[in-house]
């Protein structure tokens, strides 16, 4: 059951823009997919969506082909826009009767989005007051609504691409409030995006695609778990330069005497740390961890765009 | 996959009802057609005062104007001057689809390239295809255009009648003699008006299918003027043709002017009321003309997925013809 993506499959010419893409969530969670700009992310989603016809492959949800009718879709496009000179009501009214949503749940609905995302004044304006348009709206408030159009039909599947590009920071926290809530209700997201950071924060599974290849696939803490231990962290209040380098551990970045240190394992990181105690160097931070996402991301697919 | 037209008809229903409320609601547009409202209004009675006598009239009724297809073939058999008349009813008709045509054509065209300059259309297609989006867009325009069409035709009647309870509009009169069309002759009954209902829907589909085709093609709000102007040239392309053959006259013309889609939708229901063609030929121009709408719709139907989605640089008419032909569509 679930949500299964086989062999997704098209090419525009001689061109592969999609080769043999698979994953799949067998239960709800939220699912990232990730890649360079180009990489076929987009089209990828617009086939499983049916908007672009596919040249191989199908998508399978609940043990049927994903279509329209036998899944609730909300889906929040990379390009995504609103009507500009049409009021926010009507727009959010007409989206939600496309998506079968009756009128009087859909006002219930939109009451409910209104007040979660700080948007009441905008909907439900006071008497005398003329309506907002879109174009009358901010990038961030206008974005509230989009992503209230995404979430107006209640989806089992949601589907969110690059979904807190150009927001700031306390709006970013109201979208992250928003789909932490969405993944306790226990709905599947599948998300593109090019935070790193917020898609660690989220994300269980990942698929890496770079130029219309899988290049990495599976369980982010698996995967993490399979690099080890090669990040560290490491603040001293004396110099540290020279136990560093006799070490043999990395530097990748230094500001006084805080480092970011790349170490072949554990066993070299715990070497440096004797070594430091031993010299009587006083260390403020220790911090061994996998790599971040964002590293394995460059590492993944660096080469190229290098 | 079972295609459910149910739904589709539902959903379509419901874009068709958004784009007409956002139509009605448009200040331009109501700007627009408030003029010219205005203009139907007060054109008779500020003719009247310039023209007529100005003086009170007797209370008389509404002013006679009358269109009868039954007699009007009589009367261009009797008639004095069958040139003028042929070329004002032509002329005027002509005008008429034009108008409409190229109203629409905008209106489509603005609709479509609103839609995805707005970046709307994935939004979209979530929970519709992209060929009801455009079939939506394009019954609304038609309602509206129609809706529009009734009130500025009942608006004018109104005031014509309202007029003549205060003063003399025989100069309507006169001006349609001057034209060649006698006041008294003419009525439009109801043959003539469901005629004239059915060639204009079809001269709607064919001239705002190529538009919106044209539509699909453009990303941004600045290809718009491109795409229009597509669609307005083939419309203008059957007005002018249609007004140059129409008083000419001869039978091989007539006949090629009445099947030769696009000009035909200019001239077919005309020739048919001027007694130059019989209900067969009249019907076997619809005829072609619905299978070419239907033929559009087909291409339509091929291209619009792909090009609903495309951004960047406008993708022209006769590109998008040959992506159909390919099978490129998707």
């Amino acid at each position: 059951m679930g949500l299964e993506v086989r062999n997704l499959y098209k090419k525009y010419g001689e061109k592969v823009v999609v080769d043999n893409l698979c994953f799949e969530m067998k239960k709800p969670g939220v699912y990232a997919l990730l890649g360079t700009n180009g990489a076929g992310k987009t089209t990828s989603i617009r086939m499983m969506l049916g908007m672009l016809a596919k040249d191989g492959g199908e998508v399978i949800w609940n043990g049927q082909p994903l279509t329209m009718d036998n899944c609730n879709v909300g889906y929040l496009a990379e390009e995504r826009g609103l009507y500009p000179k049409y009021s926010l009501m009507d727009q959010l009214m007409y989206f939600a009767g496309l998506r079968g949503v009756s009128k009087e749940e859909a006002k219930k609905r939109i009451a409910y989005w209104a007040e979660k995302l700080g948007a009441t004044e905008y909907l439900f304006p006071e008497k005398k007051t003329k309506p907002k348009l879109a174009d009358e709206l901010s990038k961030g408030n206008q974005q509230k609504i989009q992503f209230m159009v995404a979430l107006i039909s209640d989806p089992e599947l949601i589907i969110l691409d690059e979904p807190l590009s150009g927001l700031d920071p306390v709006n970013t926290d109201l979208f992250k409030g928003i789909i932490r809530e969405e993944i306790a209700k226990g709905k599947y997201l599948i998300m593109s995006s090019h935070q790193m950071a917020t898609v660690e924060e989220f994300c269980t599974d990942i698929t890496i695609l770079d130029r219309s290849k899988t290049v990495l696939q599976g369980h982010l803490g698996e995967i993490k778990k399979s690099y080890g231990r090669v990040n560290l962290k490491l603040k001293t209040e004396q110099d540290a330069q020279s136990y560093i380098g006799e070490s043999g551990a990395r530097i990748i970045t230094m500001k006084e005497t805080e480092y970011q240190l790349r170490v072949d394992g554990e066993e070299q990181a715990n070497a440096l740390l004797g070594r430091l105690i031993d010299a009587g160097i006083q260390v403020v931070t220790f911090d061994l961890r996998e790599p971040s996402l964002h590293e394995i991301f460059v590492e993944k697919v660096g080469d190229y765009h290098e | 996959m079972r295609f459910l037209w149910k739904k589709w008809v539902i959903i379509m229903s419901k874009v068709f009802k958004f784009t007409l409320l956002q139509l009605f609601k448009n200040k331009s547009n109501r700007i627009v057609f408030g003029i010219l409202f205005a203009v139907l209004i007060l054109s008779v009675p500020v003719a009247s005062v310039l023209l007529g006598d100005g003086g009170a009239k007797d209370i008389g009724g509404p002013t006679e104007i009358y269109i009868y297809a039954d007699t009007l073939k009589g009367y261009l058999e009797n008639g004095p001057d069958d040139f003028d008349t042929r070329y004002a009813v032509q002329y005027g008709y002509a005008i008429l689809v034009m108008i409409i045509s190229v109203f629409s054509a905008t209106y489509i065209v603005r609709a479509i390239v609103e839609e995805k300059s707005s970046k709307l259309v994935e939004t979209l297609m979530i929970s519709i295809r992209s060929e009801a989006i455009i079939f939506g867009k394009l019954l609304a325009v038609m309602a509206f255009m129609i809706t529009m069409l009734m009130g500025g035709a009942a608006l004018f009647a109104l005031s014509c009648a309202v007029t003549g309870l205060f003063t003399d509009v025989s100069f309507i009169g006169d001006v349609l003699a001057g034209l060649g069309i006698s006041k008294g002759l003419l009525t439009i009954g109801p043959e003539l008006m469901l005629i004239i209902l059915i060639s204009l829907v079809l001269a709607f589909l064919l001239f705002s299918q190529i538009s919106a085709l044209s539509a699909a093609g453009c990303s941004t709000m600045e290809d718009m003027e491109s795409a229009n102007m597509a669609g307005t040239m083939v419309i203008l392309a059957g007005y002018i043709i249609s007004t140059i053959t129409m008083p000419m006259g001869g039978k091989a013309l007539t006949i090629a002017m009445t099947l030769c889609p696009f000009v035909s939708s200019f001239s077919a229901p005309v020739y048919f009321v001027m007694g130059d063609i019989g209900w067969r030929l009249l019907i076997g121009s619809w005829a072609i003309q619905f299978l070419l709408a239907i033929i559009l719709y087909k291409i339509s139907g091929k291209v619009y997925d792909r090009l609903i989605i495309h951004t960047g640089r406008r993708i022209k008419l006769g590109e998008i013809l040959a992506m159909a032909g390919k099978g490129e569509g998707r």
